[in-house]
């Protein structure tokens, strides 16, 4: 097992690249409801000098103002679900509600990719005991390897599947994954080292373009 | 003489909104929600000054701005983030960009800069113009 040192400076890396992340979504938010205030005012501002107000684009003024609201509420309810993953090192947690986590924090990573994330949960909740923050760090690497497999305008499905002893998590629809590039899937130095952390492991279907990750039960609950 | 922009962005409100307010100071404004789609419009455009977003799907602002200006150096650049650092301030004016800019952006400090573009460009205009009568005189023996 990894010093936990390294396990840390892992866990450190994801959290740094994805709140970074959130942040550019939510000041991209921020910068579309300021710029509506602003036109409202230059709304104002031209009434002052005797051109009519139009009720239909203060409409569309507030309308765009309350959407950007509600984009930047779900990004930091989003962000917030993301800081509690770390509260308690071992959890029984909702393998369902992690995948639907992941897709959220890699909303933007997958964007810039051109790249939809489709969920495909368990019809029941899949309950396991694991280590969520890495689990989340785990699954957010192989998910950029995963990106890095498939063509602009493509979805990648985020598969759970119940196992007898905890559950899979599949990336399918991908590209193709290659032969030696064993980076790609996910292999890197960091990867094996959240492996070995949740006693997961890790297989490829070549020919399916599939990733899954299967991740037992741990111990110390 | 009207300010003629053009505004690159992916997020669509927000050119939508930055396009009006522009607008509303005189400027005439186009628009790209892509660095390909701005791309294709410089090749008929004649912009005085181009804002461009730094982080967008496809290709970003900062390659968006090399083929810029390969394709026409006299074009002025202003960049557009979300979060500007010195690194990247830096980058971005070695490539040759006018100004670097972090949102939300002041819209009466952006026309200002747009101004400025404006009459950097026209001096490198009127400078290759000298060149070229300069090189006709020469060639002419006159």
């Amino acid at each position: 097992m990894a010093a936990p040192d390294e396990i840390g400076q892992a866990g450190l890396k994801f959290f740094g690249r994805t709140t970074a992340a959130f942040t550019h979504d939510l000041k991209n938010a921020l910068a579309i409801i300021s710029q509506n205030a602003g036109l409202m005012n230059d709304y104002l501002l031209m009434g002052e000098k005797g051109m009519p107000l139009d009720p239909a684009r203060l409409k569309t003024v507030a309308e765009r103002i309350d959407g950007q609201t509600r984009r930047a509420d779900q990004l930091i309810k989003n962000m917030n679900r993301f800081a509690h993953s770390i509260d308690e090192p071992v959890k029984t947690v909702d393998i369902n509600e992690m995948v639907e986590l992941l897709a959220a924090v890699s909303f933007r990573e997958a964007f810039l990719q051109r790249v939809t994330l489709v969920p495909c949960p368990e019809k029941e909740p899949l309950m396991v005991t694991t280590r969520p923050f890495l689990l989340l760090a785990l699954l957010g690497r192989f998910l950029t390897a995963a990106l890095g497999l498939t063509a602009e305008g493509r979805e990648i499905q985020i598969c759970v599947i119940r196992q007898k002893n905890g559950g899979q998590v599949r990336f399918a629809n991908l590209g193709g994954i290659p032969d030696t590039d064993k980076a790609a899937a996910g292999l890197s130095q960091t990867g094996q080292i959240l492996l070995d952390a949740l006693g997961a492991q890790h297989f490829q279907d070549k020919d399916a373009g599939s990733i899954t990750i299967t991740i037992p039960n741990v111990e110390g609950a | 003489m009207k300010e003629k922009v053009l505004l690159v962005d992916d997020e669509k409100e927000f050119l939508e909104v930055m396009s009006e307010r522009m607008a509303n100071r005189g400027m005439a404004v186009s628009t790209a929600d892509s660095a390909f789609d701005a791309l294709e419009q410089l090749g008929s455009g004649n912009f005085d000054a181009i804002v461009l977003d730094l982080m967008m799907p496809g290709m970003d602002g900062i390659e968006a701005l090399k083929t810029i200006k390969q394709k026409n150096p006299a074009l002025q650049v202003i960049l557009l983030t979300g979060h500007a650092t010195v690194e990247k301030g830096i980058e971005a004016m070695k490539l040759g960009a006018t100004d670097f800019v972090e949102k939300p952006a002041d819209i009466n400090a952006l026309a200002e800069k747009i101004k400025t573009a404006k009459a950097n460009k026209m001096v490198i205009v009127e400078q290759k113009m000298e060149e070229k009568l300069k090189n006709i005189i020469t060639s002419k023996g006159w």
